[in-house]
């Protein structure tokens, strides 16, 4: 057991109050003449013992009551796995704050008015008093460094705001968490406490992509037998009005800038907002229809009238956390779009070439990939059909993992069995007169959407006599017998498209172009949309390189890799935004997490208010309900006993 | 506090004569009182009360005689009536130091307004009434007599009686016992905080003189219940002895001594056919003596 206010123990000094009262009251007793002195005689003589031992423990009772109320005073707290009746003092050598700097880490708690950080920071503030010896030390996440404090004021201080202050950017705490445990382990650290502050938000923590990070950290901290103690402070978010904005596409065309709005809201109703648009700073208001769960949103925001080149900022009206209400974007900053070629297959490569490359002032076409002196991670867009050394499948999974685009089509010569990133099935090859036909094909949206006149792609005209079919992914279009004709497959943050088929006259009607070049264009239209639409998020490597920018939307201190907005750095403009997984509600499995990180020295606590201590430690209740139970005791003592009335004859 | 002189009638209460002035104060056992009074008298008399038919023998007084009856039967009876003579009201007041208890006024100073009254009441039926103050240093005794200057002669004695010295009602009360000779009606105002078996045998040495005892036990409320909030020294007002207690720690052992204590006197009264009467002194005398008064009418 340790105490918040370990100054407030000085007062069980007044334990020994009653018994000072009592004989102060002895002392200056009154006086008193009395007649029938021969009962007081009797009565003092024949006092039973009892009347004895209830004065006494009447007494002690009080002295209890006094030290239940000078510790509750104290705020004992019981840290960790320590039984509150373990008196001894284990101070860690180090106390170490891990903190969750992403942008959800502002709104504000369920229980105070404060945000969730400044609710975490407290709540470390009260724990680190708890052993006044011990060092202190934070790794947030946004820099991820260990930072040492002289004192536990300290993180309030101006100065440690770059540190500790609020940021727009994600979070990644078990990479985070792992790398304290490396630090420590490398300061030769014995012992620490080690309290992970977090909202426990699910694209802070992606237990399924770090699962191996959470288990070694399990493992880490199992091996160090108690020596270090791990402690999760869960903060609730409100669940006040709020609303969130983040940007699916971005098309500038005619003048207009045409971004694809996802605007979400945790109010079951139907709404107007009225939106502020701001084009390089001028004002221009619009409303938007906004239906729960979500709404998707493409406003056309007119650019005439502005330089070639500026800046969007589309903001929602204020709610309880406006961290996640504006969004930004850059315009006429449209790059060419690099589409990289590995085909081994030489006719293939022809129509894929003549497709690709219809509109040679927006694209920029490489063949040979892999042979070239050239770094295939340049490119915006691969298309690949060729067998695939280990080397160039790693490339392309790591390719596709942090946002590429890849279309994928079956190798000629080979059964495609050792391809990793798709689940090819074997070679089918109808005989001279028979084909496969494609039946369905979704003519709503995507590649084989119909034209904007209305009219469909000829897909049911294809004739395919040899297929490959690939087994994973979402089917876009069928044959006849059910099976995908294209699959598309998220990957990572990318996109995989997979053909069943080459547009090689040996194995169907692909080439002639009317199906194929939409398609191709079509893949080479998203790509471009997500290719102009690689904005720099908050706390990216990008945004870290970008440091030296120059805020234009915020204070002119702010930082890419702290604060979104736009920045202008050697004469362009950046726009910096929150990560998408921050307007993301959804919350940790904490179960999932527990199991994983299921070592007996880490603990789970919930952060009630904001002034309260860790749930484990707040036996300041049990000190109050100790306190009660002794009045109550001495009041039942004190309660004198009913006498029978005297002398029925009296007149 | 004793009254000067001219204060001394402040001891006969008013309004305790004016409620209890219009009924004889009568009593339990027959009287032997050498003038006519109301009450009953162990002779028989010629008084309205008829009593009993008895034969004659020679010799008696044949005034008496029923002459209707011998008429009749040609026998002869005497017819008797009951006589009604007065009673000597001997009041006996216990002087010792614990009688000065008191919170609004003393025991003894009430005890004097109660004697006071008794006396005028008594005096003014005809009876006689006299005094015995019981001092440690002297025996004060006036004598009964029926002389309406009786009453200024103790109003004066009780003006000048003061509580002191220690308990000597027991004593005293057997050397009333023996120094009042004639049947009487013995009231003992005392607080009665003495041995319940030596009081009782004093009773006795009072019924066997052929006394009436009426036994009037005051008592201070304090004393009564007994309620104190601190640590209190209690000095003993007849020895100066004193003891140091939590009164609340002891108050209901205490209760039950003086219970105790009550019972077993008021015991004692019923077994040797004496009443008796607790006092509380906050209570008014009229109020008092209205439920002697009420008693003594009943007979």
């Amino acid at each position: 057991m340790s105490f918040l206010q370990p100054i407030a123990l000085a007062g069980i000094i007044l334990a020994v109050t009653p018994i000072l009262i009592h004989l102060l009251n002895l002392m200056r007793h009154r006086r008193e003449s009395w007649a029938a002195m021969r009962f007081l005689l009797k009565a003092k003589k024949s006092s039973s013992r009892m009347s004895k031992i209830r004065r006494w423990l009447t007494l002690l009772l009080r002295m209890l009551s006094i030290c239940s109320l000078v510790i509750l005073f104290a705020r004992p707290i019981s840290v960790g796995n320590q039984s509150f009746i373990d008196l001894t003092t284990k101070e860690p050598e180090l106390v170490l704050l891990v903190l969750d700097r992403s942008s959800s880490m502002q709104k504000k708690s369920a229980d105070s008015s404060k945000t969730l950080l400044q609710q975490g920071l407290e709540e470390f503030s009260l724990l680190s008093k708890s052993w006044p010896n011990s060092k202190i030390a934070v790794m947030e996440t946004l820099f991820a460094e260990p930072i040492f404090l002289d004192k536990i004021e300290t993180i309030y201080s101006k100065e440690m705001q770059d540190f500790m202050g609020p940021t727009d950017s994600g979070a990644n705490l078990p990479e985070t968490i792992n790398r304290s445990l490396t630090w420590l382990n490398e300061a030769e650290i014995g012992q620490a406490e080690i309290l992970v502050i977090s909202d426990q938000q699910e694209a802070s923590w992606r237990i399924n992509e770090n699962s191996e990070i959470l288990k070694s950290i399990n493992e880490t901290i199992n091996n160090k037998q108690g020596l270090w103690k791990l402690g999760f402070l869960d903060l609730k978010p409100t669940k006040a009005i709020n609303y969130s904005i983040h940007c699916k596409s971005y098309l500038e065309e005619a003048g207009t800038a045409n971004p694809t709005l996802l605007i979400k809201g945790n109010q079951r109703d139907q709404e107007r907002l009225a939106v502020k648009i701001r084009v390089n700073g001028d004002l221009l208001l619009m409303d938007c229809e906004f239906t729960y769960p979500s709404t998707t949103w493409t406003p056309s925001i007119p650019l005439t009238g502005h330089p070639p080149v500026g800046w969007i900022s589309i903001t929602l009206p204020e709610d309880s956390f406006p961290g996640d209400n504006e969004y930004y974007f850059t315009y006429g900053n449209q790059s060419m779009l690099k589409i990289g070629i590995a085909i081994k297959d030489s006719e293939t490569e022809r129509f894929v070439v003549a497709a690709s490359s219809l509109d040679p002032d927006s694209t920029l076409l490489s063949k040979n990939l892999f042979y070239k002196q050239q770094d295939p991670s340049e490119h915006d867009l691969l298309i690949i059909q060729k067998d695939l050394t280990k080397e160039e499948l790693g490339f392309l999974d790591q390719f596709l993992l942090e946002g590429g685009m890849v279309v994928l089509f079956p190798s000629a010569n080979t059964n495609n069995e050792n391809v990793k990133l798709q689940a090819w099935s074997p070679n089918e090859t109808k005989s001279q007169d028979s084909f496969f036909t494609l039946r369905e094909w979704n003519k709503n949206e995507g590649v084989f959407a119909n034209t904007t006149n209305g009219k469909e792609l000829p897909l049911s005209y294809l004739k395919i006599r040899q297929r490959v079919i690939p087994q994973l992914g979402q089917s876009l279009a069928f044959y006849a017998d059910g099976q995908s004709f294209l699959t598309r497959k998220i990957y990572g943050q990318g996109v995989l498209y997979s053909f069943s088929t080459l547009p090689n006259l040996d194995w169907s009607s692909l080439g002639d172009g009317f199906v194929f070049v939409p398609v191709i264009q079509r893949i080479i239209e998203e790509c471009r949309q997500k290719s102009d639409f690689e904005f720099i998020e908050c706390g990216d490597n990008n945004s870290l390189s970008l440091n030296g920018a120059l805020s234009i939307t915020g204070k002119k201190q702010n930082k890419p890799s702290a604060q979104a907005g736009i920045y202008k750095d050697l004469g362009s403009l950046f726009a910096v935004n929150r990560p998408v997984g921050e307007t993301v509600d959804n919350l940790v499995e904490k179960n999932k997490l527990q199991n994983i990180v299921s070592t007996e020295h880490a603990s789970w606590n919930d952060a009630q208010t904001a002034t309260s201590s860790f749930k484990r430690a707040e036996i300041w209740n049990f000190f109050l309900i100790l306190m009660i139970i002794f009045l109550i005791l001495e009041g039942a003592l004190s309660i004198p006993q009913l006498t029978k009335s005297l002398g029925n004859s009296r007149v | 506090m004793a009254l000067q002189e001219s204060k001394f009638l402040e001891y006969v209460d008013r309004k305790a004569i004016a409620r209890i002035g219009g009924n004889p104060l009568l009593t339990n056992f027959a009287m032997e009182g050498n003038v006519s009074g109301h009450h009953k008298s162990n002779h028989k008399g010629s008084s309205v009360e008829f009593a009993e038919y008895r034969e004659y023998t020679e010799g008696e007084d044949p005034r008496q005689m029923d002459w209707k009856v011998l008429a009749r039967t040609d026998k002869y009876f005497l017819k008797e009536f009951e006589a009604e003579t007065n009673l000597r009201a001997h009041q006996v007041l216990d002087c010792s130091a614990s009688m000065n208890f008191g919170k609004t006024s003393s025991k003894l100073e009430y005890a004097k307004r109660m004697v006071g009254t008794l006396t005028y009441a008594y005096l003014n039926q005809g009876d006689a009434v006299g005094l015995s103050l019981l001092q440690a240093s002297e025996h004060s005794v006036l004598p009964a007599r029926r002389n309406p200057s009786q009453l200024h002669d103790i109003l004066s004695t009780l003006g000048q009686a003061k509580a002191s010295g220690n308990d000597q009602l027991v004593a005293q009360l057997h050397q009333v016992a023996e120094t009042v000779k004639s049947r009487a009606l013995l009231l003992v105002f005392s607080d009665f905080f003495e041995d319940p078996e030596i009081i009782e045998d004093a009773i006795h040495h009072l019924r066997d003189r052929k006394h009436e005892v009426v036994l009037f036990n005051l008592v201070d409320r304090q004393e009564l219940e007994f309620i104190f909030d601190r640590p209190t020294r209690f000095v003993d007002l007849e020895g100066g002895s004193s003891i140091l207690t939590e009164p609340s720690i002891i108050r209901d052992e205490y209760l039950k001594q003086m219970r105790e204590h009550m019972d077993q006197i008021k015991k004692i009264c019923a077994e040797t056919q004496s009443s008796f009467h607790q006092v509380v002194t906050d209570v008014q005398i009229d109020e008092a003596l209205s439920v002697f008064s009420y008693q003594r009418t009943q007979f």
